[in-house]
């Protein structure tokens, strides 16, 4: 071995006196495009050799070689088909001087989209993106729904928990995690209050928000998907420890030797009788509410590329509250609301060989609301009507999804999942009784480059519900066309459907699916300091639940809009802020209407402004966001039929603060949270409840506190998920 | 007898020999320059001529493997968080080009993870917990396929150095890695083009450990 490396340097050293022997040509010259302006840094070389160099600035390039004769000169510059050329080298010391011209530009994907994860024509694109970090920051109450607000397409809808979007109702928007569903969201509120999510923002590393034409492997959603994926393996063991006026929480995860398996738990107690106390909300709480929840995870490497992963998590809620009976003035309502909710989610995802990739899950969902109601006559303490009922869900689902790349950077997915469910409504006095579904959907998709700078998507799901024994059809497509500064323009065209909701399905006659169509047209320019994307929609709705004259498929609508999303990380150091704009027309027949109208849910005109910045000196951040919405229609019965939904509310403002302090508490990662909403102290309308006997008379809806003030500390011992709130400056 | 055949094998070969003997100066005369050049033109200038050999030769792993670090260097001094991904782009199909001629290679991997944490510079926040770990699953199968690359060693030092505490970072762990680093520095074989680099920056960076620990003293 040692003979051979001390041979090599001794013919190196002949073969370049050879070399200078032989004496060099020189070949030198000036690359231009088209329109003879010079080109800089191409990269000149004699084919199968050494030879070549890079042009200046000023287009000009030379350099020596000790080829000889005929000889293939490639020049290539990146966007641009290379420029090919013979130069004929006549003896050992020739100069030779050539134009190289570059004609053609290239336009193939090959350039544009270069590695093969690069290749985004999926939902995570389609999507506007949240990461962990942008949560945290921006829903400094904790509460997942409220970031998700301030995204193009959803409404600033105060009176209820769940997201609306694009003329779509609460009900249309479903949330998955880790491609399951996860059917309670949210906390379990009483009619015209909103709720919390029940999820934590650092549960999850990124939230996927799809208001539309969203992929074949969901369903079951009208109008929106949140793909929400929950966090990979920690970096060390730690443990979180919480406390506010209005809560107190604290949890821990182990990891094993060897980094293969974590365990956790985490217990949260929220009471807001002591903030109730200090600031009078709105409505009189007998019992504030009161939350506990606790929750487990497993995550678990298996070999070198199977994770596993479990989270399950029980939660108990209670409230009572006092409030005067709308239709009987002289009598007030108190409301009992009690909940129980268990939630597992298990899932299994393996990496196989040639591109393969299995995905596993199954998931448990359990809610069970406890609604009591007394009406006590404001003269006297007894109740004249007392009631107790219980609405109950239970949903089982298997879900499998097998993907494999395919050519062109594309990528087939297909799979299935059954849901197997259970719900039903009972009260002391009425039983709508029980009603069970089995529901099974397919599905394959196929994403993959078409020609050029054109890629595309196509989908399509098979559903059918044993219930509504009727088999459904779902196409779901999009094109999607790759300029050369990387800007998008994509068409997307899907069907949805959806089963109508389940006091329909318990009290009405044989019903069939509700249907929406998506019609969007994208336009995006992203990276890594700038996004830009507007948006252009047409939805269709089809066999909608209608109630009058008696429950049917016959009710339709219509929604379409414009929205434009803005986020600017560059203009000024270190400061991150983005806009949203919505402008939505629509209107459906549905339900009681009369007529074709707009609904209460939507307002035409809706702004959203996040702004954030990090001061890393006195580790402060500070964020400010700014919600704006035109007033929106409520139904005064005051009116005649031709005039449905014609009054609109106020319009909309809130301004929202919140300060970040980090400061350094021993070994801990620790955030003291200061957070204001409504700073402006902006009346704010929702609606009204108006007396069914006594029309003149009406409630106004509102938030439940407002202006709130949150103040609260959180610690993390070890490396954890909180530490995602550190600004992306530090 | 070994010689014998060696002797026997070159000589029966010349033309090709010949040939190997101006890829060995070749690739010599570029790492001479490599070890001097300081800035991102003159990274990017060797690293053009370590791919024109690359083209040429088409079954060398070595000229892909300095080219894409050559490109490695000049990225550092990239400040536009957009060039960067385009750039690391081409150094990763540079990168792949080498591990197909030359799989299952140690010093590959250690390339591979200078790719993420490059990466991980565009975005630390959103990056960091997904690039980390490739990073690390590199340099652990560097480590395995040779025990002994030294270069392995310093990225993992290096990368345990510069994280934040909270983050993970280490740096007592860094500097044990740092001191492994060296010893294999010592003892590694000379070779005028098989990789070499990183021995200054052990020496530098066990400099700092020492320092700080006379500090904390």
């Amino acid at each position: 071995m040692k003979i051979k490396l001390l041979l090599i340097p001794a013919f190196g050293l002949v073969a370049l006196t050879r070399e200078v022997a032989l004496g060099q040509s020189s070949i030198s010259g000036i690359v231009t495009d088209l329109n003879a302006k010079p080109l800089a840094n191409v990269a000149i070389a004699i084919d199968g050799t050494y030879d070549g160099t890079f042009s200046n600035k000023d287009g000009s390039f030379s350099f020596q070689t000790t080829e000889k004769g005929s000889q293939v000169l490639v020049s290539k510059l990146e966007g641009y088909q290379d420029a090919v050329q013979v130069v004929d080298i006549k003896d050992a010391n020739s100069t030779i001087t050539c134009k190289v011209i570059f004609t053609v530009k290239a336009l193939s994907l090959s350039n544009v989209v270069v590695r093969a994860r690069k290749f985004e024509n999926d939902d995570k694109i389609k999507a506007v993106t949240l990461s962990s970090t942008d949560v945290l920051t921006t829903a400094m109450d904790g509460n997942v729904v409220s970031a998700l607000k301030t995204m193009p397409g959803a409404q600033q809808v105060g009176e209820s928990s769940g997201l609306f979007v694009r003329g779509g109702t609460g009900d249309e928007s479903k949330m998955f995690m880790d491609g399951l569903l996860v059917n309670n969201f949210t906390y379990s509120s009483p009619a015209n209050q909103a709720s919390r999510s029940r999820f934590a923002p650092g549960l999850f590393k990124g939230a996927f928000f799809s208001s539309g034409g969203y992929s074949a492997l969901y369903g079951e959603a009208l109008s929106a998907a949140l793909i929400l994926e929950s966090q990979d393996m920690p970096a060390n063991s730690n443990a979180d420890f919480g406390i506010s006026p209005l809560s107190i929480e604290g949890g821990v995860q182990i990891l094993s030797e060897g980094k293969k398996t974590l365990v956790g738990t985490f217990a949260k107690y929220t009471d807001l009788s002591l903030v109730f106390s200090l600031v009078k909300p709105t409505i009189r709480f007998t019992t504030a509410p009161k939350y506990l929840d606790g929750s487990f995870f497993v995550k678990r490497k298996v070999g070198e590329k199977g994770f596993l992963k479990f989270y399950s998590s029980l939660g108990e809620s209670n409230l009572r509250l006092r409030q005067s009976d709308p239709d009987y003035l002289t009598v007030n309502d108190l409301v009992g609301l009690r909940n129980t909710n268990l939630y597992t989610n298990l899932t299994y995802n393996q990496e196989l060989p040639k591109g393969w990739k299995l995905y596993l899950g199954s998931s448990l969902n359990y809610n069970l609301d406890r609604f009591s109601l007394k009406l006590q006559p404001k003269t006297s303490p007894e109740s004249v009507y007392d009631s107790l009922s219980r609405d109950n869900t239970s949903l089982l689902q298997f879900r499998t999804v097998l993907s494999k790349r395919v050519l062109n950077n594309g990528r087939v997915q297909w799979g299935g999942e059954l849901f197997r469910g259970r719900e039903g409504y009972a009260s002391d006095r009425t039983s709508l009784g029980q009603l069970q579904d089995t529901y099974g959907a397919g599905f394959v998709e196929l994403e993959t480059a078409i020609v050029g700078n054109l890629s595309g998507r196509a989908g399509v799901r098979l559903e059918k519900s044993a219930l509504l024994e009727t088999t459904k059809l779902a196409p779901r497509t999009s094109l999607n066309y790759t300029f050369a500064d990387k800007s998008q323009l994509m068409a997307s065209y899907g069907t949805f459907y959806q089963k109508p909701g389940k006091y329909y399905l318990l009290t009405g006659p044989k019903l069939t699916y509700n249907r929406a169509d998506h019609y969007i047209l994208t336009y995006q320019k992203m990276d890594n300091y700038h996004s830009f994307r507007t948006e252009l929609y047409y939805k269709k709705y089809n066999d909608l639940i209608k109630t009058t004259p008696h429950i049917s498929n016959d009710g339709y609508g219509y929604a379409r809009g414009l929205e434009l999303f803005w986020r600017d990380k560059k203009t000024i150091r270190g400061f991150d802020y983005w806009v949203s704009y919505s402008f939505l027309d629509t209107k459906r027949n549905y339900l009681d209407y009369p007529l074709l109208a707009q609904p209460s849910f939507a307002a035409n005109h809706t702004l959203s402004v996040v702004a954030k910045r990090y001061f890393a000196g006195p580790r402060i951040n500070l964020s400010a966001s700014y919600a704006f919405a035109t007033g929106r229609p409520y139904y005064n019965p005051n009116l005649s039929d031709d005039e449905f939904m014609r009054d609109r509310t106020i319009n909309f403002n809130n301004l929202g603060l919140s300060i970040c302090y980090l400061p350094k508490i021993g070994n801990s990662f620790s955030v003291i949270a200061l957070t204001f909403s409504n700073v402006l102290g902006n009346q704010q309308v929702f609606g009204y409840t108006y007396s069914r006997l006594e029309p003149t008379q009406r409630m106004p809806i509102t938030p439940t506190n407002n202006p709130f003030v949150f103040l609260g500390l959180f610690m993390n011992f070890g490396v954890d998920r909180t530490n995602d709130i550190i600004d992306k400056n530090l | 007898m070994k010689k014998f055949f060696l002797l026997l094998a070159l000589g029966s070969s010349t033309v090709s020999f010949a040939q190997s003997s101006k890829f060995q100066s070749a690739i010599e005369q570029n790492l001479a320059q490599l070890d001097t050049a300081s800035t991102a033109a003159g990274f990017q200038k060797i690293g053009a001529t370590f791919e024109r050999i690359a083209n040429a030769e088409k079954s060398q792993w070595l000229p892909y493997y300095y080219a894409s670090y050559c490109g490695l260097k000049a990225v550092k001094f990239e400040r536009d968080l957009n060039q960067i991904d385009a750039k690391l782009d081409k150094i990763e199909i540079l990168t792949q080009q080498a591990n197909t001629l030359s799989p299952n290679n140690s010093e590959i991997y250690c390339l591979n993870a200078l790719i993420s944490f490059a990466r991980i510079n565009v975005d630390f926040m959103a990056r960091g917990p997904e690039y980390s770990a490739l990073a690390n699953k590199a340099l652990q199968t560097a480590k395995q396929l040779n025990p002994a690359n030294p270069r392995a060693y310093l990225l993992f030092g290096q990368s345990k150095y510069s994280t934040p505490p909270q983050f993970g970072g280490d740096r007592k762990l860094a500097c044990q890695y740092f001191e492994k680093a060296n010893s294999l520095f010592a003892n590694a074989p000379a070779s005028s083009i098989e990789p070499h680099w990183g021995k200054s920056e052990a020496v530098r960076y066990q400099g700092l450990c020492q320092s700080e620990v006379s500090v904390a003293k």
